[in-house]
């Protein structure tokens, strides 16, 4: 197992604002670029399991995921098969004046690389994923004044 | 509601004691003098989700509350207050090794249809705080005991 924790990050939005982008139809395209074929296979309370494709290391790679979301301050998420199967990571979100603070804590784990690899690799999702999420939420909301 | 962040408390047990510990191990319920007659009912199986109904202590009065608490191991566990005087606050704790020992930062949010901003984040803090600070022993002397 190898731990991380990413924290600090800053969204440029108000909770409320990352909650509704979070939840709506924005978001799934957002990650077109480095996922595909996303599909739902259970949805059980707060529990969302997806089946899909993403790009890792140059290549489309099947995964299986299970997200739990507890509004309006964490989502809790593990890999249940594919590469990085067994990994969990909790995405903590804090309010932060107008903008949003986001914490990152994770267990990374892999079948198929080894652990430095894997960690590398993984943050890079992780990385490719806010950052798709950060273009996705600046199209979608008015612009704002900035201090 | 209030926001609240406790970060940096360190369990002196390596993580794999901790989770062995929130699992019921070294007689955990016990350690909250602030809960009595705790009853669980496992939930949901993937991803662990317990239901926990108890009495908490509110000042000199013992009220009813459930909880859910769904389990993430070994990253974080999440408790939601489903009814009691604070339903709908919810907390987590991220657990992270640190050498032989277990870091534990929490994050929650608070809500009370009684108690004021000031008084529900005092509240909150308190309620982490104690909440470490019973935990500590139990999970010290676990660690001890499992040391080769």
């Amino acid at each position: 197992m190898t731990f991380f924790q990413d924290t600090g990050t800053l969204l440029d939005a108000s909770i409320d604002e990352v909650w509704t982008y979070l939840a709506s139809e924005q978001h799934g395209p957002a990650h077109a670029k480095s996922g595909r074929n996303f599909r739902v296979t259970e949805e059980v309370g707060s529990t969302a399991t997806i089946f899909a494709e993403r790009r890792v290391d140059g290549a489309w790679r099947p995964f299986l995921s299970r997200s739990t979301a507890f509004p309006p301050f964490c989502i809790c998420n593990e890999e249940v098969e594919g590469d990085f199967a067994g990994t969990k990571f909790v995405l903590v979100y804090t309010p932060d004046g107008s903008q949003t603070r986001v914490d990152v804590y994770g267990d990374v784990r892999s079948p198929t690389y080894a652990p430095d690899d894997a960690l590398r690799l993984f943050r890079q999702l992780l990385d490719g994923s806010y950052e798709e999420d950060v273009a996705a939420m600046a199209n979608t909301r008015a612009p704002r004044k900035r201090r | 509601m209030v926001w609240v962040e406790d970060k940096g408390a360190t369990f002196d047990a390596p993580i794999d004691v901790v989770w062995k510990y929130i699992f019921g191990g070294g007689d955990h319920d016990a350690a909250h003098h602030t809960t009595r007659a705790g009853k669980m009912k496992l939930a949901f199986k993937e991803p662990i989700i317990l239901l926990y109904t108890a009495e908490r202590k509110c000042g000199t009065t013992w009220k009813k509350e459930t909880m859910r608490i769904s389990f993430f191991p070994p990253v974080a566990s999440v408790q939601e207050l489903l009814d009691g005087p604070l339903k709908g606050s919810k907390w987590t704790y991220v657990y992270t090794p640190h050498g032989r020992r277990t870091r534990v930062d929490a994050y929650g949010e608070f809500r009370s249809r009684s108690l004021p901003t000031k008084k529900l984040k005092r509240w909150a803090v308190e309620f982490l705080a104690n909440e470490f600070r019973e935990d500590a022993p139990g999970v010290r002397a676990m660690g001890r005991a499992q040391r080769p």
